[in-house]
Order: C-alpha cells, then structure tokens, then sequence
C-alpha cells in the first residue's frame, strides 16, 4: 500500500473511531462488546482487514494493517485487542485447521461479524499446561481453562493438555467464572469450565497444535507493539496538551524543565520505536518481534506514568482517561507476554541458541 | 532496621493480625468495586485500641501493617483522623475540646482541604477567600477539589486566603487556616468517583458559599496557615511514605509466596537467576525506604523534623512501592493479574500524588540542600 493510500486507510478509521467509538466507549468499557458493534467493526473490513481479499479478507498488508491497530489502540484500545484476537489470533488458527471445509465457513462467520472467538491465555504464552481433556471413547471433552479473554465469544479455541490438539468449542458447553479486570474491561475475562460433545466440538488441528501456537504468540509482538505504541502516543499527546494548559506557580507546566525534558524525550524514543517497527514489519523480521514487543510493552508503561504524574490528581481520575491507559499499559504488559519466556527467546536469537537455558 | 520498642513491636503484630482478619480480600475487593468507605473497620480498629495518638510509633506501625494486607482499606480505616495534627500543635484549648476529642475518641471524622481545581503543588496558589465581616465574622468562598473524607468529615481543617499577599513570591503570606463543620450554611460536598485506587476511601469536591466562620474557628494566627501546613506536610509525608512501605512489603510478601510455592513444585522460576535477582532488588529497596522513613519518623516524633528527609522518605517510599507493585505484576504475569497485585498496582500511584508530589519532593531536598550549604559557607 503507498503512503498516501496508508494515509486515507488511517483517515478512515480515524473518522469511523470518532464518530462510533469515541462516543459509546465508556458504555463499551463497562458492558462490553455488543454484536451491533462486533458487525458494525466486520462491515468496515476491520475484522479480516489483514486477509487477502480471496480469502474474503480486506488484504491489508503487515505495514498498513499495524498503522490501523496503533490509530484503534489510541482511542479505543480495547476494541484494538478485540480485532487483534480475531485478526491474528482466531483466524490464523482456523486457517491452519485440517478440516478446511468448516474452517472456512468458521472464518466466514467471523468476518461478517456473525461470530467472534476466545483464546485462553496460557495456551499462547505456555505459561500453565492444560488440562483440556479429549476423552475419545466417551465422546467427551472436560477440562478448565484459566485465562480466557474475550470469555463472552461464541466459541473458545483451546489447546488439549498433550498440546497436539486444537478444539473448537462453543460457548454454550462453558461456565464462566469472570474476574475483575486491571485493563481492557470492554474484554471480558473468564476462567471457563469445560464439558462438551466431542461429536458437536469438532478438533480441528491433532498434531503439534501447541507449536502453531508459540509460532502465533512470537508473531504476536509486532502487533502487540502497535498496540502499546497508540496507547503511547495518546498518553504522551495528553500529557503534552496539559502541560500547555495548566499552570503551576505562576507558569504553564511545560515551562519547567523536569517536565518539558521528560516529554520531548519520550517523545523521540516514541518515534525511534515506530521506525524501528515499522522497519522490522516491512523486512519481517520476525527474529525481532519479540523485543520490540518487550520495549514497547516497557515503554507504554512508562509513558503512561508520565502522564498521569503530568496530570496530578486528575490523572488518577477516570475522566481524563489517563487512568484508563495506565491500567491497560500494565495489563498488556502482562495478557500476552510471559517475562521469562519473552527474555528466553529473545536472548537465543540475539545472542546465541543456548542463550538463557536451564 | 532501626529497632522499635518492644511494645511497638507488638502494636505491630496486633495491628498484622487485625489485617489479616478485616481485611481479607473479598473484603478488599468488595470495597474496591463498590467505592465504598468501610465506616464499620474504622470503629473496630478503635474499639480494639489500634487508633491512639498517644503513640506515633504504635500508628506508624499500625498502618504500615493494615497497608501491608490491603493498602485501601487500610488507609480508609484510620484516615478518619487526618489533619489532628494540625489542631494538636496549632488549635487552642476550646478548639481541641470541641473538634479534636471526638475524633481521637472514633466519635467524629475529620479532614484537611487544601487543593483547589487550579492549585494542587502550587499551595499557596489556591483562590478560595476569607473575608471578614462586620460583626466579626469570617466568610469563605471558594472551592476545593480531591478532598479525602470530604463526604465524610464532621469538620474540616480548610487553608483559605485572609489577605492579598506583598508580591508573587511572597503568596504564602495572608493564608488562613480555618474550622468547617458540615452542618455549616452554605457549605456541600459531593463524592468524586472512578478512582484509580484507594477506592475504599472517600474522595470529594467541597464547596463554600458565604459559609460563616466564627473566630473561634479560627486556627493558630491569622494568615499563618501556609506555614501550618508546611509543619503537617512534615508529619504526613511521613506517614504516605508508611502507607508505601506497608504496600511494598504487601508486594514483596506476595513474591515471595509465589516462589516458595514454585520451589516447593520443583518449578524452575524460582531459581531462575532472573527471579531472585528482582526478589534482592525489590527487598533491597524496601529496607532501605524503611530505614528512610523511620529516621524521618524518629526526627519527626522528637519534635526535631527534618524536612529534607521527610522529603526524601516520601518520594523515594512511594517510588519503591510503585516499583514493586509494577515489576512484581510484570513477573508473575496472569497469576498476578486476578490477585491482590493488581489493586496493589493501582493503590500505589496515589502515593506519588498526594500530600506533596514528588516533583515537590525533589524541590524540597535540592533547595534545603543548597540553602543549608550557604548558610555554612556564610559562617
């Protein structure tokens, strides 16, 4: 895609964010994400933006498609993390499904917005072993997941405890347990227990399902950081707006150094971080993934503090949505990253495969 | 560790085991969700003794220790007696008799109004007016905002501007502290939700509208009252960098449960380098603000303050409690994110914030710093 075509693509968004989103998202952040929204988001293409067109996708490539994540993440980041789930976590797994025919039809229902679907954490960060059982003689299929988010989906791809099967499961064989959340609230997150047919749950990957997964997670991190690089930017332009607006002292905020010195400098490591995404995207890289996302991840938090303290009291009121970026920081930091494995990998690729090994 | 008394020391398991039995967490989270001031743990913590300001040391540890178990709750239970300082050095007889008793008794709840919509750091910028009339009276008008007990207080210690101050840099002259009771004409209040954290104390917006204000609700002499509450900053910047160490400690216990309960199921993470390295980092760090706030404490308990540590104790307390609560919540990762870290994330921020910022904090040291180097170059 050209610039000036990438440039129209994020005017339209923009246009769509703040005329749809902006006004409703405090309701969308405390009910959730309601299927009026979730076909609003598929009829504009968000929902399979980056699918190639014969696939009946958008066919945005990786560079243009990441711009689009950052403008969501900037006003609306929860609905952000909502396309990113389905974009390049739910479709890439059916994609991968031996059972063609119904996967096809699953990523048809889901681009229209028919459908939308729930990944348990730990089944992409490895972090806990499943214990998702598939029960063939019985027909069954039992077990609980921890972490699922987006828990109110219709249908939860899960991973089976020997890591080699990826189930469907629809969301009427789940009980929810919903917890409270630090971030993303417009997402609900769940522990869910399963009981369900195996016959009406079909299995649609039976080999090595757990690779695929940590193949997803690592590519993960280029979209991830897009995320966290929008979240930056609004939290760096409120607190740049503020500072010019507020008066301490007899002077405007940004006229003391400590403040003014901490902004502008944010400011640069803001636009390194984007180049550098947008050059490891452009190459794929995707050796550098994983760092990007653990500086990005690193970076939004600390942005986001910034800004809060630039704010002061306010800030650490919701009406300045300050406190909702610094909430989300942290809880991105923590959904799709695992701190150990994320350093692991990164130090195997950039140093040398025996790196960090226990 | 700076050793305490050992009757201190047992205030200190008394206040830990009334915690850990008040404030357990669906407790915590109850009033997390609902924003709700837990009026009865304030009655039950005075009732058995853990409110009593005849011992700073035993309401030091106290609440490092309720902050420990649940830093909102915490709080909340034993703010109700914020700003007592200020009518105990500053008020006259009749002053402590009316306001003050009560609410060393647990019988009134009281509170300190100082910022304003356009004043925060900047004290001595705020706008609210004391005026007097001609029968003798006081008259305020003004507005305050981010007030904790607002809804709350019984009364209320509130800085107010008596007189034009000489020039710009001299704004910290002609402020009033004065006495406002609730029940008072023309005053209102109203709860400020969606809080970050601390969400089980309350937090408000007050309002002043010709409220009249007897002379004897006056505090100390007219137009001292930034400087009032410059000597209460001294006292309650010690206790906000309490109210961290107690988080802190919270964090670390926390840490420290998940990697002895990974050692004891032969999970690798708990000899993982990388995690003990953050444990030494996160301790370390937490010893060394304990040892900083007791000191200012210790200062501050003789009736010796020394600002510049207070100064210190608050803003380097409140830095270790945000980064233990952040690193701590980035480590554990999921585990972390449905437990208490994640209120303890949430509650910590506030304390960079409120009574003093730490901008301020930074001012205060550089500049007593070089002003007390000048002086003994002067000798």
């Amino acid at each position: 895609m050209s610039s000036n075509e990438q440039k129209l693509l994020i005017e339209t968004a923009r246009d769509f964010i703040e005329k749809d989103l902006i006004p409703i998202y405090d309701k969308i952040e405390k009910n959730g994400i309601d299927s009026d929204l979730i076909s609003k988001l598929a009829e504009n293409g968000y929902i399979g933006a980056n699918l190639p067109e014969s696939e009946g996708g958008v066919g945005l490539d990786d560079a243009s498609y990441i711009l689009l994540l950052e403008e969501f993440s900037k006003y609306v980041p929860s609905i952000a993390l909502f396309i990113f789930i389905q974009n390049n976590i739910a479709i890439p797994l059916l994609k991968l499904s031996e059972n063609k025919e119904i996967a096809l039809n699953f990523i048809e229902e889901i681009i229209k917005g028919k459908i939308h679907a729930s990944i348990a954490l730990e089944d992409l960060t490895n972090y806990k072993r499943s214990d998702l059982r598939i029960y063939e003689d019985n027909r069954i299929i039992k077990g609980n997941k921890e972490y699922v988010l987006n828990s109110n989906a219709n249908i939860l791809l899960s991973l089976s405890d020997n890591g080699e099967n990826l189930v469907y499961l629809k969301s009427s064989y789940l009980n929810k347990i919903e917890y409270r959340k630090l971030g993303f609230r417009a997402l609900s997150f769940s522990k869910v227990l399963i009981d369900a047919k195996l016959d009406e749950n079909p299995v649609l990957i039976t080999r090595k399902a757990s690779n695929i997964l940590s193949n997803l997670y690592e590519e993960s991190g280029a979209y991830i950081a897009s995320i966290a690089l929008g979240m930056s930017k609004e939290a760096i332009n409120k607190a740049k707006e503020y500072s010019k607006k507020r008066e301490a002292f007899g002077k405007l905020l940004h006229e003391f150094q400590p403040i003014s010195f901490a902004i502008s400098q944010i400011e640069v490591e803001l636009e390194a971080l984007e180049n550098y995404l947008d050059k490891i995207v452009s190459i794929k890289d995707k050796s550098r993934y994983t760092g990007i996302k653990i500086l990005t991840c690193e970076f939004s938090r600390k942005v986001a503090k910034l800004s809060l303290q630039v704010h002061g009291g306010y800030g650490y009121f919701e009406d300045f949505k300050v406190e909702r970026i610094y909430r989300d920081s942290m809880a991105l930091s923590i959904l799709f990253s695992n701190f150990i494995k994320d350093r692991v990998l990164l130090s195997k690729y950039l140093i040398d495969p025996k790196s960090a090994e226990y | 560790m700076l050793s305490l008394p050992i009757e201190v020391e047992e205030i200190r398991k008394k206040a830990r085991k009334f915690a850990l039995e008040n404030f357990k967490d669906d407790i915590a989270m109850k009033y997390d969700t609902e924003e709700k001031f837990p009026f009865e743990l304030w009655k039950k913590a005075f009732s058995e003794g853990l409110i009593n300001f005849s011992n700073p040391w035993a309401m030091l540890v106290t609440l490092e220790e309720f902050c420990r178990v649940d830093p909102s709750l915490g709080i909340a239970t034993l703010i109700p007696t914020f700003g007592s300082e200020i009518l105990m050095l500053f008020g006259n007889d009749e002053q402590k008799k009316k306001y003050l008793e009560p609410v060393l008794k647990g019988e009134r709840i009281s509170g300190v109004a100082i910022t304003e919509p356009v004043a925060g750091s900047d004290v001595a910028g705020i706008q609210t007016k004391l005026e007097k009339d001609q029968s003798g009276n006081w008259i305020l008008n003004g507005q305050k905002i981010f007030i904790s007990n607002g809804t709350i207080a019984d009364h209320l210690y509130v800085l107010a501007r008596s007189s034009q101050p000489p020039s710009f840099e001299k704004r910290h002259h002609g402020l009033t502290l004065v006495i406002v009771e609730k029940k008072m004409k023309g005053f209102s209040s109203s709860q400020l939700k969606g809080k970050l954290g601390v969400r089980a104390t309350n937090t408000a917006e007050l309002r002043f509208e010709n409220v009249v204000i007897p002379p004897e609700n006056i505090i100390g002499e007219i137009g001292k009252g930034f400087y009032y509450i410059m000597v209460f900053f001294n006292i309650s910047r010690v206790y906000v960098a309490t109210q961290a160490i107690g988080l802190a400690q919270g964090v670390l216990d926390e840490l420290l449960d998940y990697l002895v309960t990974a050692k004891k199921e032969s999970n690798p993470i708990a000899d993982y380098e990388s995690s003990l390295f953050l444990l030494a980092e996160i301790a370390t760090r937490i010893e060394a603000a304990r040892s900083l706030t007791y000191k200012a404490a210790d200062l501050v308990f003789k009736f010796t303050p020394d600002p510049i540590l207070t100064s210190m104790a608050k803003y380097y307390a409140s830095e270790v409690a945000n980064f233990a609560a952040e690193k701590s919540l980035e480590f554990i990762g999921d585990d972390a994110i449905i437990s208490k870290l994640e209120r303890f994330y949430r509650d910590a921020k506030i304390m960079e914030i409120w009574e003093g910022a730490t901008e301020i904090e930074k001012l205060v040291i550089s500049r007593m710093l070089i002003k007390n180097r000048m002086e003994k170059n002067e000798q």
